[in-house]
């Protein structure tokens, strides 16, 4: 049962065009009162900024498709650039380097997603634990130290620039954000995704594997932060094992609510995703922009989350 | 009259995105009067009453209750107005005991506590006076569907209304447990007490109801004495057309199947107390009925063959060769199939589409390169939208904003749209309506003369009687009859539930 009237189509709106609308709001209200906002190198900062974040919330947005969470994705990026920057330090080619890192990402999504789906562990507390575990092993590995980043390759993966100043990142962008809408849209995945979020009983009677998807799901998401770490990696000069991907899992998080993707299971919104991580980034910067302190920018972006889940409140009997 | 009335609903209006659920509708229930509300799946009686009970809030027109003009904004007001409801999809709280379910809400306080003695005491009471007897400490969801029907009733019934509204509240219920709720219906009646009730079998509504307002697409048909109108006038004024074509039709006995081999036997299955020794063989092509009373293990042994409960004694055999490691994810693979009799737990998914929840067991078979073939799975999706008549706005509408009918038809289709070889049908007209009920029971005739075996389960004895090739029943854990060809006819499938031996039937 459910109320239905007015709230409703609007909620239903929001779902849809919501992340899109903040978006655009945040933009005019920077136009008008942040010095120097309109200013395009600002914006190529922005896509630089947010590439990690993407990457992470393309993951998110299908785990939480699943009614899934990963918390674990800020600690997976961290201790994958963690090994990637050692690796790199004692001179393995960046090729391997990868490749290890991104295998390493791919094992703990699929014993996050083992342990959701076969052994029955809440996806919220499992991940939290796994969220401790790899930041520990991050700094253990580090000896608490930062690593710095010499390698030329993986700096030039980060750091070049095309003509007019346009970073690398808007092609890494471009690939997830492609690569992420076909699996939502064109495939099985999607739709199985959301068949096991909205009703796991059912999707189960209807043939849906549902272990092997929520693995592959979880993997995905492990395989997203381990790209993450090496996109971090690359555009810094060092990596801190204890700072490193730091609270991403509430922007990715908040990215994928403000999104229209349902907290509690439904269809992966790819590009609703897309805008909630320029929202989350376009927040943090106008607070940078205007002085304003850095904390100040979480107790935002709660609110912003808040507001979302409001927004769509009743468009889920 | 007007004085009597209980409720006076005038010119009532509601738009839903899309759709016009109800235009100018009108009716008067008096006290202690017994309304039919009928129409097809879709024709918005289910919003209707949820307007009556402030779920829904109406546009236009005015609703008058004991009296008094009301505006119901949310469903507590009209509750302590007096109107208790037994919704379509029963709403009760999974995790929560029979007997808090059936108090929620009501608790008896003693002491400035909840009175869990009374409350279990109250709640078993309430079960017995509709012939149940269970352990109301139990969780709800480990009961049938009949069973948690029976407990939405109960709840419902533990209110002092002065109306009560009763959604297709028997569309689970066998007949023995129907007469119980009639029993009880006549107890409220003989009280001053008004009663709204709304089922798609006719015959439940000649028996207990004094009149019937019949809506079309969302607009009165007319409201007629019962004992003023006959079943075909009905129906034919609910379709909108002759009905003639569409009620009661026995099939033709095919016997072509009995040549063939035989696709599924069952051979002395065990499960704990419910199954003790059932033996079955359905042959390719052939409907197999399966009745028994409440509880009698119709869909504990329909879940075993389709490999959900893998807990058991005994063999399955698919076509001669044991089944191994039953699982679900085998069985569709080889073509068996099951449509679920709860529809909201184990079928549906709200939020989805009608598209997606229509082929998501067959999207394997729609893909190309790893990507959906969107055209193919369209053709499908339209196709039975046309062949089971689904009255939806569009493909992609939410499967929520269907009508529950219209929610079990796109379930169906899911299901036949997976071309299987053994469907085990668990109530699957549950809630659908005269018309498309006859479409339905039309195409599984078809599917089984394509060579399809169908498990028939089904509460209604005449869905039985029409459709069915062979009807074994069930009693007491074990296959206590079979009933073939001529021999099925109501009376002696009443006569072998209820336990008797064909050979005594004759009369009660
Ligand atoms: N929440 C909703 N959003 C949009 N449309 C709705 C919603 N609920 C019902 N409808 C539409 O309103 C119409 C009437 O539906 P309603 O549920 O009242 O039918 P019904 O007569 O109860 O049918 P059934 O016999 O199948 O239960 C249908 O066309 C349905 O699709
Ligand atoms: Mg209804």
């Amino acid at each position: 049962m459910k109320k239905i009237h007015k709230a409703e189509t609007v909620s239903i709106l929001f779902q849809k065009y919501g992340a899109a609308a903040v978006f655009l709001i945040l933009i005019l209200v920077n136009a008008v009162f942040t010095p120097n906002f309109v200013n395009v190198a600002v914006m190529w900062n922005i896509i630089a900024q947010m590439t990690p974040i993407m990457y992470i919330s393309v993951g998110m947005t299908f785990v939480i498709g699943t009614s899934g969470i990963d918390l674990s994705v800020g600690s997976i990026l961290a201790f994958c650039s963690i090994i990637l920057a050692r690796m790199l330090q004692l001179g393995y080619p960046v090729l391997a380097a990868v490749a290890v890192i991104l295998l390493i990402g791919a094992v703990i999504g699929i014993f996050n997603g083992f342990m959701v789906s076969k052994m029955g562990i809440q996806p919220i507390i499992l991940t939290i634990v796994m969220q401790m575990i790899l930041r520990g092993f991050a700094i253990f590995v580090s000896k608490g130290k930062s690593i710095p980043i010499t390698n030329s390759t993986l700096s030039a993966m980060g750091l070049h620039r095309f003509p007019g100043g346009v970073p690398i990142q808007i092609l890494y962008v471009a690939v997830i954000f492609i690569v992420g809408s076909i699996l939502a849209k064109k495939t099985a995945l999607g739709c199985y995704v959301e068949a096991i979020g909205d009703n796991n009983k059912a999707a189960f009677l209807a043939g849906v594997r549902i272990v092997g998807m929520t693995v592959l799901i979880y993997m995905l998401s492990g395989v997203m932060s381990a790209v993450a770490g090496i996109l971090e990696a690359a555009r810094s000069g060092a990596v801190d094992p204890s700072i490193v991907g730091g609270l991403y899992e509430v922007d990715a998080i908040a990215a994928v609510a403000i999104g229209g993707t349902s907290l509690d299971g439904g269809k992966p919104n790819i590009t609703g995703t897309f805008f909630g991580v320029m929202t989350m980034i376009l927040i943090t910067m106008t607070i940078n922009m205007n002085n304003i302190p850095y904390e100040i920018s979480n107790i935002v972006k709660a609110f912003i989350i808040l507001f979302s889940l409001y927004m769509r409140r009743e468009s889920k009997a | 009259m007007a004085e009597h009335a209980v409720l006076r609903i005038r010119d009532v209006s509601k738009q839903f995105p899309g759709v016009k659920a109800l235009s100018h509708v009108s009716m008067e229930v008096e006290k202690g009067e017994v309304r039919a509300l009928m129409g097809e799946n879709g024709a918005g009686k289910s919003t209707l009453i949820k307007i009556l009970t402030g779920i829904y809030q109406f546009e236009e027109g005015e609703i008058e209750f004991d009296g008094k003009r009301v505006h119901p904004k949310s469903a507590i007001e009209m509750q302590r107005l007096g109107v208790s409801t037994i919704y379509q999809e029963i709403n009760l709280i999974p995790y929560l005991s029979v007997a808090e379910n059936i108090y929620i809400g009501k608790e008896p306080i003693k002491h400035g506590r909840i009175d869990w003695e009374q409350v279990k005491k109250g709640a078993e009471e309430a079960l017995r006076d509709l012939g149940i007897s269970i352990d109301v400490t139990q969780k709800i969801n480990q009961l049938s569907t009949a069973l948690q029907q029976m407990a939405a009733i109960a709840r419902a019934l533990q209110t002092d209304a002065k109306l009560f509204i009763m959604d297709e509240a028997t569309s689970s219920l066998d007949k023995r447990e129907t007469q119980r709720l009639f029993d009880v219906i006549r107890n409220l009646k003989e009280r001053g007490i008004a009663v709204i009730f709304v089922s798609h079998r006719m015959d439940e509504l000649f028996q207990i109801c004094d009149s019937v307002t019949i809506l079309k697409d969302g607009e009165l048909a007319g409201t007629y004495k019962m004992a003023e109108i006959n079943h075909h006038t009905l129906v034919s004024k609910m379709i909108g057309r002759d009905a003639a074509e569409i009620i009661g039709q026995r099939k033709q006995y095919r016997t072509d199947w009995e040549q063939k081999p035989v696709m599924c036997e069952v051979k002395n299955i065990r499960k704990k107390t419910r199954l003790n020794g059932v033996n079955l063989k359905i042959r390719q092509g052939e409907i197999v009925g399966l009745a028994g009373l409440l509880g009698s293990g119709r869909t504990e042994l329909a879940k075993i063959i389709f490999g959900e409960d893998t807990a058991y004694e005994g063999e399955v055999l698919i076509d001669g060769e044991k089944v191994h490691l039953p699982s679900v994810r085998k069985s569709i693979e080889r073509g068996i199939v099951y449509c679920p009799e709860d529809r909201k737990t184990e079928g549906v998914f709200l939020g989805m589409s009608v598209e997606d929840n229509l082929t998501i067991s067959v999207l394997r078979s729609l893909l190309r390169g790893g990507f959906v073939q969107t055209k193919k799975k369209k053709a499908i999706v339209e196709e039975y939208i046309q062949k089971i008549n689904i009255k939806t706005p569009s493909g992609s509408t939410a499967v929520r904003s269907l009508s529950g009918g219209n929610q079990q038809k796109v379930i169906l289709a899911r299901w036949l749209a997976g071309k299987p070889r053994l469907i085990i049908l668990d109530e699957p007209t549950r809630g659908i309506d005269v018309g498309a009920k006859a479409e339905i029971e039309k195409l599984i005739q078809q599917l089984a003369r394509e060579g399809i075996s169908v498990l028939y389960i089904s509460s209604e004895i005449e869905e039985l009687v029409r459709g069915c090739d062979r009807i074994a029943v069930l009693r007491e854990g074990s296959v206590f009859g079979e009933l073939f060809g001529e021999e099925i006819t109501s009376d002696n499938l009443l006569h072998m539930i209820a336990g008797e031996d064909t050979a005594k039937t004759g009369g009660e």
